[in-house]
């Protein structure tokens, strides 16, 4: 039983000796909603009040993201996550270069990265156990139904998927999807003139969202 | 009084073999003297005291110890007063080499400090700097004051002045000592699988390790014994200088369950009984509590799943990053399989990821912070071209000598909207073999459908692709 199940326990125990104790049957999750969303950035709160979801990554659903820049998307989106003490599971690209994603404000002592292209769905449930962040790229050879198990496992778990790319014919929960994109720059005034960030037209979308919206996203 | 005969060590050294020989060269040597330590994947630690007196010298029982060798491996022996000189001892052998008693830190006196790294758990860093400071043996290192080297390298400095002065920090057992800490823990359901095993090992030393970790201190040497239901047993003792870390632990204990469970004589039952017997601790650097007390619980579940995954992947395909530094902005961080390093103790895993203090900062080829999404591994050869269709060079001082115009990638001709740099970076220049001189630029480029931001670089006349802004 773990510490947070424990304390809901005896949470339920004090109320059950309270006067009103008898109306307290118990105290299911969804009593406790500041646990089941994960923290994410400024940029995304506002927009997923105005799409009148969540202000988080809420545990259990998927997130994809799609379109241009969808990894910097992925990464703004899991950032606000490291810091504040949840731990990522990145079972991506192997090629995600960390020095961006510290640059994005990751704290990368608690991010784990796991190649398994050939046993993604065993891998993928074992991570979720242990991870409240699960970001993935589905390899073309997991079947929609061997990843709708998966997903369900994970779901089971706790676990925030943030899904890369397609789906494989699924559907997510929620659906970012960049669709313009615009180079930044920094240094103007200086001879040496660098892209420092891209700001992103950002659509947000799904089958769990009520409002479709679209915000501007600045990204690394 | 102990005289330097109590702590003779022999290092038995199996060049090349594989988990399960060693295995079998551990059961050998157990028959002619017990408590044994396999110090890593082809060393192991015969204590001398014992079976000395009883084979009638050490040359007899290095007969005895040859006699053990699995077929087709080679064994070679150095015999001395400590660890290091017997580990360095069997690496110089031709057969046996023998330390004579009480001249052990003769030996080491013009043994360099570079075989250090091989055979303690010492950095880089400070090997380095040892170099830097003239003291390139280990005699220059023992015969520097004890003081001196522990306010410059902290206990890394006690550490070494021991070693280099021929002493070992833990002598090697000769007999069972009394026990500092013990968990033990019966299954009414005999474990079968060795995940199972090791997911209960882990359970049993996690609040082992969670109570030490509390006083400052951490086990150094472990006993861990398995029992199955017909009473088959499988005693390890495991010794780590530096104190072990649980995935280290837990990585050793792998291997004795798996080599144990693929023995010819084969199990006929599981694992029934487990118990760990903690005989010496060292000291571990200060860890700031966090502000609720304790480690947060999910990295706990955390460290449980890392262990769970690299059991189905297979432990090398789960990896952690870490900083390794540098000038080439796609390489700062590597990543490194995560049971080599310590996720339980919040202090280490920070500072793997934190940027060092030599970090550069503000140089000329320094791209500021905009790092590119993804590396492209391996580099893929492209073309960058003028508007004459010919190779774009970059002179001496950094001068693009005609304008980018298209990059040829995979018989693709893309147009180059804008570029930035070129950014020189010049690494390692004082080393002939490792030295590197290239240029990069950022382009943004456009396929006809959608604009890319790409990361080239110029290396003896040739472009490459290393990374993508994604």
């Amino acid at each position: 039983m773990s510490s947070l199940e424990l304390a809901r326990e005896q949470l339920a125990q004090q109320l059950s000796q309270h006067k009103y104790g008898h109306h307290v049957v118990s105290l299911g999750k969804a009593s406790l909603p500041a646990h089941r969303a994960i923290a994410v950035g400024e940029q995304f709160v506002e927009v997923l009040q105005r799409a009148q979801l969540p202000p988080g990554l809420v545990r259990g659903r998927v997130y994809q993201c799609t379109g241009i820049a969808y990894v910097s998307i992925a990464v703004a989106l899991a950032q606000r996550a490291t810091t504040q003490g949840s731990w990522v599971g990145w079972c991506a690209s192997e090629h995600l270069n960390w020095s961006a994603a510290r640059n994005a404000g990751w704290c990368l002592e608690r991010v784990v990265q796991v190649s398994c292209a050939e046993h993604w769905c065993e891998a993928v449930v074992a991570l979720a156990s242990g991870v409240e962040v699960l970001v993935v790229s589905i390899p073309s050879h997991v079947s929609q139904s061997a990843l709708r198990r998966t997903v369900l496992s994970a779901a089971v778990q706790q676990c925030a998927v943030v899904a890369l790319g397609p789906m494989n014919g699924m559907s997510a929960d929620v659906v970012f999807t960049a669709t313009q994109r615009t180079w930044l720059k920094e240094n103007e005034l200086q001879e040496q003139v660098a892209f420092a960030s891209q700001k992103l037209s950002v659509h947000v979308g799904g089958r769990r969202v009520p409002s479709e919206q679209h915000f501007p996203l600045v990204v690394g | 009084m102990k005289n330097h005969y109590s702590y003779r060590v022999a290092i038995v050294r199996a060049a090349g073999i594989d988990a399960r020989q060693l295995n079998a060269l551990a059961q050998e040597i157990t028959a002619i003297a017990p408590l044994i330590e396999i110090v890593d994947d082809e060393h192991v630690l015969v204590p001398m005291r014992g079976p000395t007196r009883y084979f009638g010298g050490e040359k007899a029982v290095a007969e005895q110890l040859f006699s053990c060798a699995p077929e087709h491996v080679v064994l070679t022996i150095g015999i001395a007063d400590g660890r290091l000189a017997g580990l360095i001892a069997a690496r110089m052998a031709q057969l046996l080499f023998v330390i004579p008693a009480g001249e052990t830190a003769e030996f080491l006196a013009n043994i360099d400090v570079r075989h250090l790294e091989q055979f303690v758990d010492v950095s880089a860093n400070t090997l380095s700097l040892l170099f830097r400071l003239g003291l390139s043996t280990c005699g220059k290192v023992a015969a520097t004051s004890k003081q001196l080297l522990a306010d410059r390298f902290g206990p890394d400095g006690n550490m070494l002045h021991t070693l280099c002065g021929g002493a070992d920090l833990h002598p090697a057992l000769t007999e069972k000592i009394p026990t500092l800490y013990y968990a033990e823990s019966d299954y009414e359901e005999s474990l079968v699988a060795v995940e199972t095993v090791l997911a209960s090992v882990q359970q049993l030393i996690a609040p082992l390790m969670e109570k030490l970790q509390g006083e400052h201190l951490a086990m150094c040497r472990v006993v861990v014994t398995l029992t199955t239901e017909h009473d088959d047993i499988s005693e390890r003792v495991w010794y780590s200088a530096a104190g072990f870390h649980e995935q280290g632990l837990l990585e050793r204990v792998r291997w004795q369950v798996t080599t144990w469970l693929e023995e010819s004589s084969g199990l006929t039952a599981g694992v029934h009984n487990i118990a760990v017997n903690v005989q010496n601790t060292v000291p571990i650097g200060h860890e700031q509590p966090r502000l609720w007390g304790g480690r947060s619980e999910s990295d706990a579940a955390a460290r449980m799943a890392i262990a769970r995954v690299a059991g189905v992947v297979g432990q090398d395909h789960v990896r952690v990053p870490e900083w390794r530094g540098g000038r080439d902005i796609t390489r700062e961080y590597e990543l490194v399989p995560a049971h080599r390093v310590d996720l339980a103790r919040h202090d280490a895993t920070v500072h793997r990821v934190t940027p060092g203090v030599l970090r550069p900062a503000l140089w000329s080829g320094d791209m500021g912070q905009h790092a590119p999404m993804l590396n492209v591994f391996p580099p893929e050869k492209i073309e960058v071209l003028n508007c004459h269709h010919m190779a774009v060079e970059v002179s001496g001082r950094h001068h693009v000598r005609s304008e980018p115009q298209y990059i040829r990638r995979n018989e693709h001709l893309f147009l180059v909207r804008t570029w930035h740099g070129p950014w020189p970076v010049e690494e390692r220049w004082w080393d002939p073999l490792r030295q590197r001189r290239v240029v990069r630029m950022q382009c943004l480029v456009d396929d006809g459908e959608q604009e890319h931001g790409w990361l080239v670089m110029l290396e003896h006349r040739t472009w490459w692709l290393v990374a993508v802004y994604s």
